[in-house]
């Protein structure tokens, strides 16, 4: 019982720090900021149980404390992935949505093509990927940075690995 | 009360999630033929019940109280559901995104890309056929006498519910500003429809 009320308490602790700094303002590179939120409050409170170890915040014993730590991971990782399509509407969801407001009578095609040509030029990908220092672009044309080098890596390995065809 | 075993329940979460990678690895050559998800899927549920067993082995071997039992289950469910949801989004990138798609092909490639093959590659034209083929191949949308109309429901409940979290997190006006930017249906196409 006491595992699960310190889990709780120090997801819900990121969380409302998360929301009420929203409240102020939403940072330009959010993203980042939930990450340092999320595992700024975790490293806050392990400093806290270091500095008490009797206290009613701190767990019995280091096991209990890695459970608080893998569950508090867990949540925030899954929270921060989420957190992308809270911030924006992926495509797919903008043409789902606006189907079902038409109702019964649908929509017809060049109206969700409409709609997708003003979100999905694959210019703005390229641009967005520029700017998120995924790939680079010079004289000759795009190429990987390390950081888009390590995403397409990772991804591509996996993918080959269950015998998935690429997708987009 | 469980000392011995503890380190076994803490670590419960990332034993179901190394169930389901390993599951949907094995199966997701002969299951995943015709759509990447069901073996997306079981690999999801396999690892619930590795998490579960290994977390009830615990709480029956110790012979954990249900005061403390059913908090602990819980906290190794959520846990689980939690990395299950990243492993799964982890993978759909590679299914859905275009961004993906581009780094593998820049990857792939041992010189510079040029913008204009890459656009010559991914149109956006074919790109959107692509993006509406597998709405409807999927079942969320439905065409009948060249309209599309709304199919299973389940991709459009994540969106509302998604809507929701939005206007909870980020406020009316930013939800307002979004709404108007992306699903406005442009007027010339509803005057030629």
């Amino acid at each position: 019982m006491r595992t699960a009320w310190l889990a709780a308490s120090l997801f819900s602790t990121g969380f409302l720090a998360h929301w009420l700094l929203w409240r102020i303002g939403i940072p330009r590179r959010q993203t980042a900021v939930l990450l340092a939120i999320f595992f700024g409050v975790l490293a806050a409170w392990m400093i806290a149980w270091w500095a008490a170890p009797d206290s009613l915040i701190a767990p019995r014993t280091r096991w209990e404390g890695l459970h608080v730590c893998v569950f508090h991971t867990s949540l925030s990782l899954a929270y921060i992935v989420a957190y992308s399509a809270i911030e924006n509407r992926s495509p797919s969801m903008n043409v789902l949505t606006s189907v079902a407001d038409a109702g019964p009578s649908g929509r017809n095609h060049s109206e969700i093509r409409a709609m997708l040509e003003r979100e999905m030029p694959v210019e703005t990908r390229l641009d967005a990927m520029v700017r998120d220092a995924m790939i680079v672009e010079d004289g000759a044309g795009y190429r990987l940075a390390s950081k888009g080098r390590a995403w397409a890596a990772a991804l591509s390995c996996w993918r080959r690995l269950l015998g998935m065809p690429r997708g987009g | 009360m469980y000392a011995n075993s503890y380190p076994l329940l803490a670590m419960a979460p990332i034993a179901g999630l190394a169930v389901n990678c390993l599951t949907h690895l094995i199966a997701a050559r002969p299951l995943g033929r015709k759509s990447p998800y069901p073996p997306l899927m079981l690999g999801a549920v396999c690892g619930l019940l590795a998490a579960a067993s290994v977390s009830l082995f615990v709480i029956i071997r110790d012979a954990v109280g249900m005061r403390d039992a059913l908090p602990l289950l819980a906290l190794n469910g959520v846990a689980y559901l939690g990395l299950a949801f990243c492993y799964f989004n982890f993978v759909n990138l590679t299914v859905a995104s275009l961004r993906i798609r581009l780094l593998e092909e820049l990857l792939d490639s041992p010189t510079p890309l040029a913008k204009a093959s890459l656009l010559k590659r991914y149109d956006t034209s074919s790109v959107i056929d692509l993006r509406i083929d597998r709405l409807i191949r999927g079942g969320h949308l439905v065409e009948s006498n060249g309209r599309l109309r709304s199919g299973k429901l389940r991709f459009l409940l994540v969106a509302r519910i998604f809507d929701l979290l939005r206007w909870i997190i980020l406020g009316q006006k930013y939800c307002s500003d979004l709404r108007m930017k992306k699903t406005s249906v442009p007027r010339e196409s509803k005057e030629t429809s």
